[in-house]
């Protein structure tokens, strides 16, 4: 028995000690300040995006380098190691779970790298730093002073900034030349459609009959694309018919009827009338309409600028693979997105990507730096060029590697055409609806008078006295 | 010194006896509670707890700030606001009344297959073993399986077979029979939950019944009908209840093959609850669907047990008395 005891006792004697050499490393920071030991500071850094998009990360792994160097020459002993995971599969929700649950026990990586409509959340839910003090104050400030005014409006939530845009994007409407050659047009008539589209001499009825043309010639298997899921590009479409969605004053979501109507009425020619558009197309597989539009089986893609750099890095064709930029240039174009009616202007949508700071964060003036510095133009010059983003600062435009891209300075006239989402907690509701709206008018269950009925039904229950009927 | 006589002697005896029966009770309660206390202790961590917490929760507005800011009955009244309920209730009981017949019955069609047709009994094992296998394959690896097998484009497995017998163009199987796709799915591996109850009832029952039902010149479908379902009676209950339960609170597979859609035509209340609460971060409301599932699953266990005799069963039997 006692030899029992005495190994148990042993063993208790083993794990204090085990225990009290875990507890140490807390103290272990203030030891090597003391000291002038080098302290290691491990920054994790969550972002999401397309397979291309990973520079939004690995940027930060780059300007934690420069950060080091910084901090060795102000004799501050603190040393960064970024660790970053970049997620292409989710979507927004999956994303923001993740890190509200973390969140939640006191998790969750330090810097977050996600659209600006998700700023507002994040900001009324407490779970990011209000950067204003930051900005106004730290010493890595300058590299924050010339990113466009447009873009930081995206980053604030009630007045006040919580995030540090990290990109801009516009969403063109992709065609292929090659289709268009087959039908007949000219290398001329082909290169002057982008600039037909912003002068609202071809609008979304033209796109619809061309489309159908292509089609009924069996040049192509279907004669447009759009996105599966929910996102900003339904959005963007009624804001093309013309439709309000949120009143800034009221801070209210607006369901603007008629628009929304017309809207779709577009999304039921395509998919029903004309049928140029899979009725099925909000339950199609993402690498299933890459692959078709790459294999030049679609006319039309609402696409946006990032899946230029996508297809690059992606191999969605089955002969070609990766395509080279030669040939996406030859074989595909871009423009707005025509206007709804002929006359009308066109339209594009900028959904920003921003840096946000945990607030839990045990290291805020690090994870600043480490954004300020990665908004550098030359690290912004890198990210964009490589992920088909635009830039986020005139400095960025006029580095040499970007002003070089054919693509993105081909591109830059958009942003004068370009709109945003609010930055409202409410959002995501009022997009959830629309997109279940614009899937029942596919699918051919509602008219479009039965599904703006549905939505005002829905949004009442869901959003109470937050809502304006329009 | 008082006399001792022989009744002070009896009480003295009795007094020990009760001391010893009273220690022996406290005893056997004591081993009693032993024994039950970590299943009771695990019952109330991960089934009142929840359950109460849930119960709490559907209270609340609870939402992306994850605060508890209590809203009276505003939930439930949502609920019976919501323009998507009546839909979500009645593909709720269609997925379930007919998930829960392929379960029981495909899985008593397996059994009597295994357990009765097929007299080796490592062959009946072996096909047992076949039926088991979706369940020991991760949910999204068997939700894999199917979405490849229906996959709508011409490289569907499914497609390719009817294009090579009928000569049909892809079709777009999950999308046009959303119901029918994830009834299928769920009906096919919950069988051999029923499988294996009922093959170890059939196995349990006394061979004498099938011997003297044979000398009587009984056929096969006779013998299943007068004697192997009677014996069944209790399992298809426990079967039957069981399942029940678990299809009205489960929804994994419809998750990973439609998500609920196209729309709503695949939208059970138990996936409505997980949407509302981790996809539109609305916990509260997400709750009180789940209250409403559980205040439903009681009822519907109450109803079963008093249909199948629950009480007649539990009774002691009277061959015994």
């Amino acid at each position: 028995m006692r030899k029992v005891m005495g190994v148990f006792l042993a063993c208790i004697f083993i794990f204090s000690l085990m225990l009290s050499g875990c507890g140490e490393n807390a103290g272990e920071k203030s030891a090597l300040e003391g000291s002038g030991e080098i302290e290691k500071v491990i920054i994790s850094v969550e972002s999401k995006g397309s397979p291309a998009d990973s520079t939004r990360g690995t940027n930060i792994v780059e300007a934690a380098k420069e950060l080091n160097k910084i901090l060795e020459e102000k004799n501050d002993n603190r040393r960064v190691e970024v660790i970053h995971n970049h997620d292409s599969t989710g979507g927004d929700d999956d994303f923001n779970k993740k890190f509200f649950l973390a969140w939640q026990s006191g998790k969750g990586a330090d810097i977050l790298v996600t659209g600006h409509n998700n700023v507002a959340l994040y900001a009324e839910g407490g779970y990011v730093l209000q950067l204003d003090d930051l900005i106004t104050n730290s010493e890595f400030k300058k590299y924050l002073d010339e990113i466009y005014p447009n873009l930081w409006e995206a980053a604030k939530y009630n007045g006040k900034t919580y995030a540090i845009p990290q990109d801009a994007e516009t969403r063109p409407i992709y065609f292929r030349k090659d289709v268009l050659r087959k039908m007949g047009w000219t290398e001329e008539q082909i290169n002057e459609l982008p600039e037909k589209i912003e002068n609202g001499e071809f609008s979304l009825q033209d796109m619809v009959a061309l489309a159908k043309e292509a089609k009924d010639k069996g040049l192509v298997k279907w004669g447009i694309y759009h996105r599966p899921t929910n996102g900003a590009f339904f959005t963007m479409m009624v804001k093309d018919f013309g439709g309000k969605v949120y009143d800034d004053k009221e801070e209210k979501i607006v369901l603007d009827k008629k628009a929304v109507i017309e809207t779709l009425k577009f999304f039921k020619d395509i998919a029903r009338d004309s049928k140029v558009t899979p009725s099925g197309m909000t339950a199609a597989e993402w690498k299933g309409i890459h692959k078709d539009w790459v294999e030049g089986k679609v006319l039309f893609w609402f696409g946006g600028t990032w899946h230029w750099a996508e297809y690059q890095k992606v191999p969605y064709h089955s002969e070609l693979g990766k395509l080279s930029e030669e040939y996406m240039f030859d074989n595909m174009g871009y423009a707005l997105t025509p206007a709804a009616k002929k006359g009308g202007e066109p339209i594009t949508l900028t959904q920003p990507y921003v840096y946000m700071i945990n607030s839990k964060t045990k290291h805020p003036d690090l994870a600043f730096a480490l954004a300020a510095i990665a908004s550098k133009p030359e690290y912004n010059a890198v990210h964009a060029v490589e992920s088909g983003h635009l830039a986020i600062s005139p400095a960025t435009a006029k580095q040499p590697k970007y002003e070089e891209n054919r693509f993105l300075a081909s591109v830059s006239y958009m942003l004068d055409y370009t709109i945003t989402q609010p930055n409202t907690s409410l959002w995501n509701k009022y997009t959830g609806v629309l997109y279940k709206a614009v899937q029942a008018v596919e699918l051919g269950r509602q008219t479009p008078e039965e599904a703006v009925n549905w939505m005002e039904e829905q949004l009442k229950n869901d959003l109470g006295d937050k809502l304006i009927i329009m | 010194m008082a006399p001792v006589t022989e009744r002070s002697v009896m009480l003295e005896r009795d007094a020990q006896l009760e001391e010893k029966n009273l220690f022996q009770k406290l005893k056997d309660t004591c081993q009693a509670a032993s024994f039950l206390a970590p299943f009771l202790i695990m019952i109330i961590l991960f089934f009142a707890v929840p359950v109460i917490l849930t119960a709490v929760l559907a209270f609340s507005g609870m939402d992306f700030k994850l605060q508890w800011n209590f809203v009276g009955l505003d939930n439930f009244i949502r609920i019976l606001k919501d323009p998507v309920i009546p839909q979500v209730a009645a593909n709720t009981l269609v997925y379930v009344v007919f998930t829960c017949i392929i379960n029981v019955g495909f899985g008593f069609l397996l059994a009597v297959m295994t357990a009765y047709f097929i007299k080796n009994e490592s062959v009946g094992l072996f096909f047992r073993t076949l039926w088991l296998l979706p369940r020991m394959t991760p949910s999204v690896v068997y939700a894999l399986l199917w979405i490849w097998f229906l996959e709508p484009t011409e490289n569907g497995m499914l497609n390719i077979i009817f294009k090579s017998l009928f000569d049909m163009q892809p079709h777009n199987w999950i999308q046009d029979n959303p119901m029918k796709v994830i009834i299928f799915a769920n009906g096919m591996i919950g069988a051999s939950f029923g499988m294996i109850v009922f093959s170890a009832a059939i196995k349990s029952i006394p061979e004498d019944y099938f011997r003297a039902a044979m000398v009587d010149g009984a056929n096969d479908f006779q013998i299943i009908k007068n004697i192997i379902i009677p014996f069944l009676k209790w399992p298809i209950m426990f079967a039957t209840i069981w399942q029940t339960l678990s299809l009205l609170t489960s929804y994994e597979y419809i998750l990973l093959l439609t998500d609920g859609g196209p729309l709503f035509d695949s939208e059970v209340l138990s996936l409505f609850a997980y949407h509302k609460a981790f996809a539109n971060f609305e916990f509260g409301y997400g709750a009180a669907s789940a209250m409403v599932l559980v205040i439903i699953g009681a009822l519907i266990t109450l109803l079963m047990l008093k249909l199948f005799g629950y009480e007649r069963m539990m009774n002691p039997s009277k061959l015994g008395n």
